[in-house]
């Protein structure tokens, strides 16, 4: 990744670029690379805010290599004043190379998307050969969580609802209307997808059973947005190191652990 | 008949009260309900906890330094803002010297006038995603100014960087209230007689004489009301932060309406929150009482 982040910049362009305001975006790539490293056991510790989770080895060293891009000046200047809309237009517009988003980001930018732009979507590389997860896997999740409440005045028709939507009709449907995946197995197949959601669905096969995903976000809403959020901010931005923003993470999950008036959730 | 009037009138005040009562007082009042429970806003399940939200706000160092922020934002948006709209407006409507016409406004000033109040007629909304695009750091015409004229030194990431952030927000803030009140200490000043300035006028007052001594003792009723609205809004200051910066980064530009907002509808904490908005009410109420207590002073009768 460096290697090719220096050629990129040696041709002028910018390697990378993220959602400035909303620097979590740039977690992402650090959890999969520690996932990849040492397991999704990382994960689990930190969905179950066990104490020292985010203290792992393995994201400390993930922390380490993305930051890399920082320090080298591999990053868009001013990346961190943009939010995601401008960000990921100047990514759009091809003035950066990689940015870190989900499979959404398509359909996010269509309107400012050069029709010729073929965008594609890659696993976040391994950090060395004793990765115990293979390159190919990814985070691949459903994004948008439905529930029909147990107390719903007409929870049947609410269910059917979801059957209706969850069928596989519906699903290619919804899927054409908005070019963006559900989580309904199968069902982009007929539907001629535009180049960077075939991508995704390539690169969800090949991740196969070797995919994996964090919950922390959904347990702990302001755990990401807020905290995590901020010492990515931080770490982006060289002012703080990885073994910092891995303290940083920490203490925000502390406090999450403290606070009594937060449900706590645990997976395994 | 003075029955029938009353009755006239009364029926006509009925609808705009009652839509008071149910869309602001009502409302209040269960704020001041909710906040004693822990309701999550998605649940019909909750339970009275007593003052345990209030208590959660003493040692909730996030909403101290929301609160750091709008204390900052209640001492600068009001003197900022006043000082300029004063001195616009002194400018607009006293500022010239011509010749036999005697006192009036600046060249232009009919212009100016409207150029002023044109910030007041967008929307918060849009003053919020203008200005997010002038900070904007290789797109914005912020930068892109300072590098046209070779500044490039000082071109910056604005939003992005967490000291400047806040005053980034803050200057937004001034911008968009300046024009009204230059607009209002304007109609005060039209009411102060000309013979006073022509009379300082040939007594060889400068013009910053003239502001310090005469003008400003003589609009000081409407200067009053206009650092209790600048006062009351900057305890909120909500809009503009959430839409130029979302309180970031990190959290150095939070403030206590971001903070209630993000409580609600982001934690779904509703008791909590609206234990925020408790505070802020009386925050606020405090904070007007005490800016009128300060800003009294002996009025002056003009005739």
């Amino acid at each position: 990744m460096i290697a090719l982040c220096r050629t990129i910049k040696a041709a002028g362009l910018a390697p990378w670029t993220y959602q400035g305001k909303h620097p979590r975006y740039m977690s992402w790539p650090i959890l999969s690379a520690a996932a990849k490293m040492a397991g999704p056991e990382v994960l689990v510790a930190i969905d179950n805010l066990e104490p020292n989770a985010w203290k792992h080895e393995a994201i400390k060293a993930a922390a380490e290599a993305y930051s890399q891009l920082a320090v080298d000046g591999f990053i868009l200047p001013g990346s961190e004043g943009l939010d995601h809309i401008q960000s990921q237009t100047e990514w759009s517009l091809g003035k950066a190379v990689f940015i870190s988003c989900g499979s959404w980001l398509e359909s996010e930018q269509k309107k400012v998307t050069p029709p010729d732009f073929r965008m594609a979507v890659a696993p976040t590389p391994s950090l060395g050969k004793g990765d115990k997860l293979p390159f190919e896997a990814i985070r691949g999740t459903a994004g948008e969580p439905y529930i029909v409440p147990a107390k719903a005045k007409n929870a049947n028709g609410g269910m059917e609802l979801m059957r209706i939507m969850l069928s596989k009709k519906g699903a290619s449907d919804f899927m054409r209307k908005t070019s963006s995946l559900t989580c309904v197995a199968g069902a982009e197949e007929g539907v001629d997808l535009p180049p960077g959601l075939t991508s995704v669905t390539k690169a969800l096969k090949a991740s196969g059973s070797d995919g994996f995903n964090w919950v922390y976000n959904s347990f702990y809403r302001r755990l990401e947005r807020n905290l995590v959020d901020a010492a990515c901010g931080d770490l982006f931005t060289k002012r703080i190191n990885a073994q910092q923003f891995v303290e940083a993470c920490q203490k925000g999950a502390d406090e999450i652990a403290k606070d009594s008036s937060i449900t706590k959730y645990k997976r395994s | 008949m003075r029955h029938g009037r009353r009755l006239f009138a009364f029926t006509f005040l009925l609808p705009p009260l009652a839509l008071y009562a149910v869309f602001v007082i009502s409302p209040y009042l269960q704020a001041f309900q909710i906040s004693l429970t822990n309701w999550r806003g998605l649940s019909p399940e909750w339970e009275y906890v007593g003052p345990e939200n209030f208590r959660r706000l003493l040692d909730d160092q996030y909403v101290w330094n929301a609160l750091k922020n709008n204390a900052v934002i209640l001492v600068a948006l009001p003197v900022v803002t006043i000082v300029l709209a004063l001195f616009f407006a002194s400018m607009l409507s006293v500022g010239g010297r011509a010749g036999k016409a005697g006192v009036t406004g600046v060249r232009g000033a009919a212009l100016y006038r409207i150029v002023y109040f044109f910030p007041q007629v967008l929307s918060v909304a849009i003053i919020g995603v203008l200005w997010k695009e002038v900070y904007a750091p290789n797109s914005g015409i912020l930068n892109g100014f300072l590098r046209a004229v070779g500044l490039d030194a000082l071109a910056r990431p604005w939003l992005g960087d967490p000291d400047l952030a806040f005053w980034c927000v803050l200057a937004v803030m001034v911008w968009s209230n300046v024009g009204f009140y230059v607009v209002l200490f304007n109609a005060a000043m039209q009411s102060i007689p000309r013979e006073i300035y022509e009379a300082a006028l040939l007594d060889g007052a400068g013009r910053a004489d003239t502001l310090r001594r005469i003008t400003v003792p003589l609009v000081w009723d409407t200067i009053q009301v206009a650092w209790v609205y600048l006062a009351i809004l900057a305890i909120d200051g909500f809009a503009l932060v959430q839409i130029i910066t979302e309180g970031g980064p990190g959290n150095s530009s939070d403030v206590i309406g971001l903070r209630l907002y993000t409580n609600a509808m982001g934690d779904y904490k509703f008791g909590y929150a609206s234990a925020i908005g408790v505070a802020m009410f009386f925050l606020t109420l405090s904070v007007a009482v005490v800016a009128l207590r300060v800003t009294r002073r002996e009025r002056i009768e003009l005739s």
